[in-house]
């Protein structure tokens, strides 16, 4: 029987297994290392006199542990590259490419996600739990995570964008992956700083150096100066037109241009 | 089966591996490659297996582009690396994980394989020595009955009785189906193996021959004193006198030294090649 070539449900799910069989020992104790952290700083914070008296006090270290985690987690995606022996079997192995790919997207983008959420929500029930226990205080739910205010789920689609270039990184950089990604993503946007700095300066002038409070692509805060002190005189936005296509390039675009971009990669990777 | 044209590569600019290298290699037959440290055996043998791309040329390997890894091709080709990977499973487990990409998979095989090689199936690949763990993947590779098989110094870590059972094994896996490349520089271990021999040296292709032509064309010879023979193509001494190299002339049959014909090939192509012309 001639062979799809590109995508085989039973060959993905014999891809699942051969994959959850090799790292298996490294996400479970990936797995229990994180929850256990969270679970014990929360604690020790309890019995160190601290307490958290509403969600949005624990929001901060949701959202640090959802970048550092998602991001370190993306870049070994690709770990098997690294070493010439595990390349090759990862190569050699008779599934398609787009069926690896497939596999290793889907547990870097929502395989970490559920982790992730089901991880800290256990961990913050435990730490309340042990909050009620010595302090008789319960967590107040004071914040909405997507809808309260509207901006806050742009941190998502921020995410998302971000754990797509790193995975394009983990194609790239097979080494070091996480640093490189990190390097090459900071040099670029002092890059764009640069560009922007010289475009906003070339239609605002030089003066009073008023392009550095300035958001790429989005909006300049003008400054004056009067009295030999600065201060804000206005913000320019970009028209609406404008800023609906960013917002729609940011939320729609970047991170399945990024998946498409690592997914190629991935096809022209050589030993 | 395989076939190679104008093949060329380099690692870096300006230094190439591979020139204009043609190659053809049909099913049904053994072919040991040969060549010196750093000649591009192993990099033929990825070209060939679709891991590294040709800068020039093509690479079809059962008429699929090798550099494509399509499934279809993968399925039916398996390389046994020298440096290998194995998961740390049990070697049931690894059968059960690795073998359902592999439609023509055959288990009795497998355990005879195994069994010649004298590796109990219940141990843990991590319980494994190096040597132990190349016996188990060869067992695999063989078993998976896939059209082409590639071998990378697949003696490299194995002991004496070991290169023997692997010399059975290989033996008794061949078909008309199969094509079976086998990289050494360990010439000797091939010997009563394989049925031809490719030479590879200086960016190309040097050496293409099966071995009943060899020995219908060439005699491998001691003798005590060279100043008794004449017409030697290449020579070698050692204790026992001289070991040589002549046109086989009265249609003698001798047994091919491997070793011998590989310096000879090398060292003085030119006459050599013209008898195989």
């Amino acid at each position: 029987m001639q062979a799809n070539n590109i995508f085989d449900f039973r060959r993905m799910q014999l891809y699942l297994q051969k994959h959850f069989a090799d790292q298996l020992r490294f996400y479970l104790m990936g797995a229990l290392a994180t929850f256990g952290l969270v679970t014990l700083i929360g604690i020790l914070m309890v019995l160190s006199h601290n307490h958290f008296d509403k969600v949005s006090d624990i929001v901060p270290f949701y959202y640090v542990g959802l970048f550092a985690g998602g991001l370190l987690f993306t870049s070994r995606s690709f770990n098997e590259l690294v070493h010439k022996e595990k390349g090759v079997d990862f190569l050699l192995l008779p599934a398609s490419q787009f069926e690896k790919f497939l596999t290793l997207f889907l547990i870097s983008t929502i395989g970490f996600f559920l982790f992730y959420h089901v991880s800290l929500y256990l961990s913050v029930n435990i730490v309340e739990k042990v909050q009620v226990a010595v302090n008789g205080l319960h967590v107040q739910n004071d914040y909405k995570f997507l809808s309260d205010p509207d901006e806050k789920v742009y941190v998502y689609y921020v995410y998302f964008v971000l754990q797509s270039i790193f995975l394009f990184g983990a194609t790239c950089f097979h080494k070091y992956s996480f640093i490189k990604t990190v390097l090459c993503l900071l040099l670029f946007l002092f890059g764009l700083f640069l560009i922007n700095s010289v475009a906003v300066a070339l239609l605002f002038g030089w003066k009073n150096g008023f392009w550095r409070p300035s958001v790429p692509f989005f909006l300049v805060h003008k400054l004056e100066e009067q009295h030999g002190i600065l201060h804000g005189n206005g913000t320019y936005i970009i028209p609406r037109w404008l800023l609906d296509t960013h917002t729609f390039i940011l939320r729609f675009v970047l991170a399945p241009v990024f998946w498409t971009l690592a997914y190629f990669r991935l096809k022209d990777q050589e030993i | 089966m395989i076939n190679i044209q104008s093949l060329t590569f380099s690692y870096r600019k300006n230094k190439p591996l591979f020139e204009n290298l043609q190659l053809n290699l049909e099913a049904g037959h053994i072919y040991g490659l040969l060549g010196k440290n750093g000649a591009g055996k192993s990099t033929l043998l990825k070209q060939i297996a679709g891991l590294l791309f040709p800068d020039g040329g093509s690479c079809e390997v059962m008429g699929y582009t090798a550099a494509k890894r399509q499934p279809a091709f993968l399925r039916e080709l398996f390389l046994v690396p020298e440096e290998f990977y194995l998961p740390k499973v049990s070697v049931k487990k690894y059968v059960n994980l690795y073998a359902p990409f592999y439609p023509n998979f055959d288990e009795a095989a497998f355990s005879r394989y195994l069994k010649e090689f004298e590796i109990p199936r219940e141990q843990k690949l991590t319980e494994m020595s190096y040597g132990q763990k190349k016996k188990v993947l060869i067992s695999f590779a063989l078993a998976t009955n896939t059209k082409v098989l590639i071998m990378d110094e697949p003696t490299n870590g194995l002991d004496i009785p070991s290169k023997s059972q692997f010399r059975k094994v290989i033996a008794a896996a061949v078909s008309e189906e199969k094509c079976i490349i086998i990289s050494t520089h360990q010439v000797r271990d091939l010997d009563n193996l394989i049925d031809s021999i490719v030479i590879i040296d200086g960016h190309k292709i040097i050496f293409r021959e099966d071995v009943q032509t060899v020995t219908d064309k060439l005699s491998f010879k001691t003798v005590s004193r060279m100043e008794e023979t004449t017409g030697v193509l290449f020579a070698d001494s050692n204790l026992r006198g001289h070991t040589i190299i002549t046109r086989n002339a009265g249609n003698e049959q001798s047994k091919i030294d491997m070793e011998l014909l590989f310096n000879a090939v090398l060292t003085n192509h030119k006459p050599i090649q013209e008898i195989f012309n």
